[in-house]
């Protein structure tokens, strides 16, 4: 017993470590957390479990690689970029949802999870079509190279901006929710669309324009993502099941849900990588379980009536 | 008095099972026209037909010089046709004031004063304290002015009033009622479903019974209240 403990959780004791693996779980959480708000947000107002979420957030790293390549070293470039990336997903997803969802809203579930697991497939077979199977690289910044020193630990510096856009972009989320009239039109059609329509909004329209917010959302962070893990496929699966753990830790729908639950996702992830580095979601599970059995629907997720 | 709402042979369907059966009437500009009927006779069905919620699968609505029938509920809307439901339908999340500001519609350059958050306020005196309380929390009574206070951020000329009585405490259905009474002064047109005969006749100019998804009767409230049969066959329990 005292020995699995000394093996297993020996490196707590170990300041820096724990202080490294804190920090970059903290990094990593904001793309978990602006992935899984997209997936929550989308979710909140139109009903889809859109697995392709995943893929769009691929989608936002293969674009910043392309990206790159046609902004070829213009100043500022690696801010237009992101810019550019997420409006690329974004149009992506407006026009899946134009074309596709808008016409099973009404449909049994199991269809649309069938649509949307669909996309998964169509889109990671485009991706290896337009971008190869291989890796892409995309190059960091050069304000954003190098490392800073946090509690005597070196951090790259890049994660700092990682977790400022975060940040930046959960306030501005919250700004647009809670002090905009669009926003005030996205929390009345969570809870009825039929009504919003009588008091004469174009609610298939604010549909589109809500999907490709969520869209823009992976596509932002699969673009900041790049620099730092290559755009390669296989990444829209991986992100997709972390986000799904996310939703229904934190409820779906939940804007507060989806940033808490991202932050313990990932730190439990960067912890457990080095307490048990074969299995280093088991921890997220763990509580995903518990969270299901004690309250399915989520920490700050709404009962269903 | 020229028409402003021209329904003809509505007929409407919830799934398979047809619910109206060609029904027709007509509503005057700045009429009150109370359908009247039990529970399940097609009161609220007609309501969503008109506003697009139920297509209707056969028949045409008209509203001033055009033709709404199967027309998306947020076009109806825009034309000037405010929807207060049955259920009322408050947003539960948004505050009273939010609750109103998603409902507001710039008004149409017809000289009449637009609707405001603060005329609103004037007419339904107490939702002002409520403003930014959420729309959840409001008493049953609270919700349905909002609603109808809610409507009429669109600056309708025709309201549709779905059983706005039903289920509130008769101190405030009277209240509500001398409010309903200041807005038709107003000049609004008002297309009122009910089954609280009192609340009606004070309300309306003329009815129609409605009865199984057909109108039995239209004429005015006193004939009706005089006519024991057609009372006891098309309204009483």
């Amino acid at each position: 017993m005292l020995e699995f403990f000394a093996t297993h959780f020996g490196w707590l004791t170990d300041v820096s470590l724990v202080t490294l693996q804190l920090a970059s779980g903290i990094a990593s959480a904001m793309f978990l957390f602006l992935v899984a708000s997209g997936l929550s947000l989308i979710f909140g107002v139109s009903r889809i479990i859109n697995f392709a979420h995943g893929s769009f957030y691929m989608f936002g790293a293969y674009f910043a690689h392309t990206w790159v390549q046609l902004l070829g070293g213009t100043p500022g470039e690696f801010w237009v970029m992101l810019i550019l990336a997420s409006l690329s997903v974004a149009l992506l997803g407006g026009v899946l949802e134009v074309l596709f969802l808008r016409r099973i809203y009404h449909a049994d579930p199991i269809f649309q999870l069938l649509l949307t697991f669909a996309f998964v497939l169509l889109l990671s077979d485009v991706a290896k079509i337009l971008w190869g199977a291989e890796g892409k690289v995309v190059p960091r910044p050069e304000a954003l190279a190098g490392s800073v020193s946090i509690l005597g630990t070196p951090f790259p510096r890049y994660m700092l901006l990682v977790v400022a856009a975060g940040f930046l972009v959960g306030l501005a989320l919250w700004v647009v929710f809670y002090r905009t009239r669009w926003g005030r039109l996205v929390r009345a059609a969570r809870h009825s669309r039929d009504m919003l329509g009588a008091l004469g909004t174009n609610v298939p329209r604010l549909f589109t324009q809500v999907f490709m917010l969520g869209s823009a959302l992976a596509g932002l962070a699969g673009a900041m993502v790049a620099p730092i893990v290559t755009a390669a496929p296989g990444m829209d699966a991986s992100i997709i099941i972390d986000a799904f753990v996310v939703v229904v830790i934190g409820g779906l729908g939940s804007f507060l849900g989806a940033a808490l639950a991202s932050l313990l996702v990932a730190v439990l992830k960067a912890l457990g990588t080095v307490s048990f580095p074969a299995i280093s979601m088991v921890l997220a599970y763990v509580v995903m379980a518990v969270v299901l059995i004690f309250r399915p629907w989520g920490l700050f997720g709404r009962r269903e009536e | 008095m020229t028409d402003l709402l021209v329904v003809e042979g509505l007929e409407a369907f919830y799934g398979q099972s047809q619910v109206l059966f060609g029904v027709s009437f007509t509503i005057g500009k700045g009429e009150v026209l109370s359908l009247l009927g039990r529970n399940g006779a097609g009161k609220t069905t007609t309501l969503k037909s008109i506003m697009g919620l139920v297509p209707p699968r056969a028949g045409r609505v008209r509203f001033g010089s055009t033709d709404i029938t199967g027309r998306p509920a947020h076009r109806i809307a825009r034309l000037r046709i405010g929807y207060v439901p049955e259920d009322r339908v408050i947003f539960p999340d948004l505050t009273v004031w939010e609750n109103l500001d998603v409902a507001r519609r710039p008004p149409l350059p017809d000289g009449r004063e637009a609707w405001t958050e603060e005329r609103v306020f004037e007419l339904f005196a107490q939702l002002r304290p409520m403003a930014r309380r959420l729309g959840g929390t409001l008493s049953g009574g609270e919700q349905q002015m909002l609603a109808i206070a809610r409507a009429l951020m669109g600056n309708p000329d025709l309201l549709l009033l779905d059983e706005p009585s039903e289920g509130l405490a008769p101190l405030v259905v009277q209240t509500m009622l001398e409010q309903l009474l200041r807005l038709k002064e107003t000049g609004l047109t008002i297309l009122l479903s009910e089954q609280n005969l009192t609340f009606a006749r004070r309300l309306s100019d003329r009815v129609c019974v409605i009865v199984k998804g057909e109108i039995k009767y239209a004429g005015s409230m006193e004939e009706l209240v005089a006519n024991e049969t057609l009372r006891r066959a098309y309204l009483t329990v």
